[in-house]
């Protein structure tokens, strides 16, 4: 079954990329884009069929590789 | 005086590194990062470049390298171990050192010359180093620690 996951920057974590983004976006008259937060985004294919196994398994790689737990926050959705 | 100097895919520093322990006077070896053994060194060097491509974050992929038990073993005991640059962003992943390098603050690659202060005269690197003030070269685009 297929797992999503998502890893972004913790709030108050410095984003260059995404204060670029914003800025760029607001030379382009999107005047409404207050600021923007660039993430990750996974889509993990795994062979277990159990959801909550899968899910808790999925969490485990988070932890130990797709996030930084210094900088960044995960969501498995 | 023994050295190593670890290659990971993308790395682009490590053969520069070689002539310049060498020309140190080291005895110095090349270890492929898929390898689990480091030969018997007295100094371990981690050098720049981009390995994996940055991917995923600098230095995290590197970081699960077969080679990098070996390393930390290395360091505990109390080895001699240099991370430059991307080599530095791979220590952080490690976990052997706390914290991370961020990207820079304005998404600038900085290259320049900086100054640092030795504070620390009892530590085994510097113990040596009769200069006070040290002139070391960064370039780096994740290098805001």
């Amino acid at each position: 079954m297929k797992i999503k996951a998502i890893v972004t920057l913790k709030e108050g974590v410095l984003d260059p990329q995404g204060k670029a983004i914003q800025q760029t976006l607001n030379g382009m008259n999107f005047s409404e884009v207050n600021q923007i937060r660039q993430g990750k985004y996974f889509d993990i294919e795994v062979n277990i069929e159990d959801e909550k196994k899968a899910k808790a398994k999925v969490e485990e790689m988070c932890k130990k590789l797709l996030a930084n737990l210094v900088i960044e926050d995960y969501k498995i959705l | 005086m023994k050295s190593s100097v670890i290659i990971f895919p993308g790395s682009n520093c490590d053969r520069d590194m070689d002539v310049a322990l060498k020309k140190f006077g080291f005895k110095n070896q090349m270890v492929w990062h898929n390898d689990t053994k480091i030969p018997k060194s007295d100094l371990i060097v981690l050098p720049g470049g981009f390995s994996y491509g940055d991917y995923l974050r600098c230095g995290s992929i590197a970081a699960k390298s077969k080679i990098i038990k070996s390393i930390i073993e290395f360091a505990n005991s109390g080895g001699l171990l240099l991370g430059i640059c991307n080599g530095f962003q791979i220590l952080t992943e490690t976990g052997l050192l706390p914290g991370i390098l961020q990207q820079n603050k304005h998404q600038k690659f900085i290259c320049k010359n900086v100054y640092v202060k030795v504070n620390n005269k009892e530590n085994k690197y510097f113990r040596n180093i009769k200069k006070e003030i040290l002139e070391l070269h960064i370039a780096h685009n994740d290098g805001n620690y």
